[in-house]
């Protein structure tokens, strides 16, 4: 059985004033009226909510909270964590339980409501994500990134102009997105001399620290709710170390890599088969790694389809044609059920401004940490 | 057992309990296992990748951490770099006299270089530092920009940035034109802002500097006939106050000093009744001297590690 892809909601991401509440109220209230032929609640057997840490919202019990939302007193819910994937793990369980046939129609709705805090907190609450001998040394997400970024760049073939070059590509790509937190154009100049937030990591290179909140409904039995639903051909879920230096080969993604191999065998798939691509682009000198986690470039020559153009919106291989987390935005738990309603847009061919023509099969990456825990998801009409 | 550094990293912005930036690496021993260390904010502008040092064990107030200490073939003699604003005379050319005597290399800015400054160069070339004069009007930011430019071009680093250049035009309120007010403000607390501001990224991008700024004992209990001053001098300290809060984090330490009644051409100029009536307040009986001040200045910038966000009086009792 493939569980599909029925209907989607989706809030702008950025500064917003709405609270926690709104934003999920918002995001499951778009999914159930955007169902093309209608849907009951009663239907919904189970609404997963995901979240990175509600210490950013000081809201508990987002579970039932969505539950209330709902209006099926015989669903039920609940709210993963699992880092900056927290949103891919949400439809991963509810795939699961359809597949299971624990559940027929699940409800998976991702947010985070940052902007509550200044920086300097939210940098606080996303290192409780690090290793505790990081934190012991005062080694931020960034910093933690800093030091891959700076190890990947003394063994492989990339330069500061292939990061800029990044940033300015998914700042443009935003500009397509209504959704985006950013429609700021950056030049390649602005990006080089912005400021060192962990040295070599600028500002420009940081994601953004975004609120906002997106949904989708997954079915078993998809064709009862659209004509066209996009189908969840594969998804790996991997592990590694929470700090990078005890993995085997820092400078490589491997749990991306691993569980892209799963995505890929579930699926029936191989790279060559993707023709689009959302990647996990927290700080944008990490994007060559995760083409070659997915095994879209060999290892060390991610740069070169930066250089050659494979990835920019009019390439072969668009990337991150949403903007990204970079300038899309990063709400950390709603960030990957946002990146699954953009690649079901594309399949479908309703991405409007952005929509990249006859796209087939979409592949995203997502990683938590520094690559400590990913999920690769592939996706077909 | 030597360890190889493999990658390193400054954060620039610190979660607590770290309040300044933290600069750490990876390093692999000759087995290839690999740990994190703590770096030094003195080895973190030499360090290379593959660069080869010891692993020290060290308690600080957050737990015990091993630091990479780099094994450093050549020890590079650094000359560090003080500009020192309004410099040409009076207190500002002693605290230029007094840092290069500690071994300072030399920027004296003012309008003007006039004899005295001329002289102040020769003597600290004598002494076997370098000086140069630069000319900039430091109410206006553009002039300050390629004067600290120019500096870090000339002598390589900016190390400590004295904000010493004042004027003052002094008369009742009521008898103050706004152009007067404003000249003042502009070139005393403007000028500081221009300054600090420019002086800045040189040295957050060294790793630490230190900034002293010349307030007044007008800013403390005020002063009849200097409105203009006394504001400006007031704004100083509270300048000096949050430029301390801002850049802690990046081992730049900001203080300011409030002299007062010091043997410069101002306190030369004030009529004999005036200046007699004012020396019999001061519990020490007499004037302070420039070189007074300047050593204050220079233990601050040398000695001073703890000290930030301070406003240090030095008018031998008069304020008390």
């Amino acid at each position: 059985m493939e569980v599909g892809i029925v209907s989607y909601g989706h809030t702008k991401f950025g500064v917003l004033e709405q609270d926690t509440p709104d934003l999920i109220k918002e995001a499951m209230d778009g999914c159930l009226k955007n169902v093309e032929k209608g849907i009951s609640p009663k239907e919904i057997d189970c609404v997963i909510v995901s979240c990175v840490d509600n210490a950013f919202s000081e809201q508990h019990q987002t579970g039932t909270l969505a539950w209330e939302y709902l209006g099926n007193p015989d669903a039920y819910g609940f709210k993963v964590e699992s880092a900056c994937v927290s949103g891919s793990m949400a439809i991963y369980l509810g795939k699961n339980m359809i597949e299971r046939g624990e559940a027929k129609n699940v409800l998976v709705v991702g947010f985070e409501k940052m902007n509550k805090f200044g920086t300097d907190r939210i940098t606080e609450f996303l290192t409780h994500g690090s290793s505790p001998e990081e934190r012991k040394y005062g080694i931020t997400q960034p910093g933690a990134y800093a030091l891959l970024i700076r190890l990947y760049a003394n063994k492989y073939d990339v330069t500061e102009d292939d990061w800029a070059d990044i940033s300015v590509k998914n700042h443009k790509n935003a500009f397509r997105n209504p959704w985006a937190h950013f429609h700021k154009d950056i030049t390649k100049e602005g990006v080089m001399n912005s400021r060192i937030i962990a040295d070599p990591i600028r500002l420009f290179h940081c994601s953004t620290i975004s609120d906002g909140a997106a949904s989708v409904l997954l079915s078993a039995d998809p064709k009862k709710y659209t004509d066209t639903p996009v189908f969840i051909k594969g998804m790996g879920v991997a592990h590694d170390y929470l700090s990078a230096i005890e993995r085997e080969d820092p400078t490589f993604l491997l749990a991306s890599k691993r569980a892209a191999d799963q995505a890929y065998k579930e699926a029936g798939k191989s790279p060559k088969d993707v023709d689009i691509v959302e990647v996990h682009d927290a700080f944008t000198p990490v994007e060559p790694m995760c083409y070659e986690a997915l095994g879209l470039a060999k290892k060390g020559e991610g740069a070169k389809l930066v250089r050659e153009g494979v990835v920019m919106f009019d390439g072969s291989l668009p990337v991150n044609v949403s903007g990204g987390l970079k300038a899309k935005g990063h709400p950390v738990g709603a960030t990957h059920v946002g990146t699954m309603v953009e690649m079901f847009l594309q399949l479908r061919g309703e991405a409007g401004e952005r929509q990249v023509p006859d796209r087939k099969t979409a592949i995203i990456e997502g990683h938590g940490g520094t690559g400590s825990v990913a999920i690769v998801s592939i996706l077909e009409r | 057992m030597k360890s190889k550094l493999i990658s390193y990293t400054d954060v620039t912005v610190p979660t607590p309990p770290y309040k300044k930036s933290t600069k750490s690496g990876i390093v692999e021993d000759e087995k290839g296992k690999r740990q994190l260390v703590g770096i030094d904010d003195e080895h973190y502008n030499i360090l290379k990748i593959g660069m080869e040092g010891r692993i020290e064990k060290r308690v600080t107030d957050f737990g015990e951490f091993n630091f990479f200490v780099p094994e450093i073939k050549e020890k590079k003699e650094v000359s560090k770099v003080a500009l020192i604003t309004g410099a040409t005379r009076g207190i500002g050319k002693a605290i230029a006299l007094e840092l290069a005597r500690k071994g300072f290399n030399i920027v004296i800015n003012d309008l003007e270089l006039q004899d005295e400054g001329a002289e102040a160069i020769n003597e600290i070339k004598k002494g076997g530092r370098e000086a140069i004069f630069i000319k900039a009007d430091i109410s206006k930011y553009e002039e300050v920009e390629k004067m600290v430019k120019e500096a870090v071009e000339k002598l390589g680093r900016m190390d400590v940035l004295v904000n010493n250049a004042g004027i003052n035009i002094d008369r009742l309120l009521i008898n103050m034109t706004p152009e007067q007010w404003q000249k003042v403000i502009d070139v005393d607390l403007t000028g500081t802002y221009n300054c600090t501001k420019a002086a800045l990224p040189h040295m957050m991008q060294q790793g630490g500097g230190r900034i002293v700024n010349v307030s007044s004992m007008s800013a403390l209990d005020g002063a009849i006939g200097q409105a203009n001053y006394a504001a400006a001098k007031g704004g100083v300290v509270s300048l000096t106050k949050t430029i301390a809060m801002e850049y802690a984090q990046y081992n730049i330490l900001c203080n300011a000093i409030a002299p007062g009644c010091i043997r410069t051409r101002m306190t030369d100029a004030m009529p004999p009744g005036m200046l007699r009536e004012r020396v019999s307040q001061i519990p020490l009986g007499r004037r302070g001297e420039p070189e007074e001040v300047a050593k204050l200045v220079v233990f601050l910038v040398t000695e001073g590690n703890y000290i930030t966000g301070q406003l240090i009086n030095i008018s031998a009792g008069e304020y008390i």
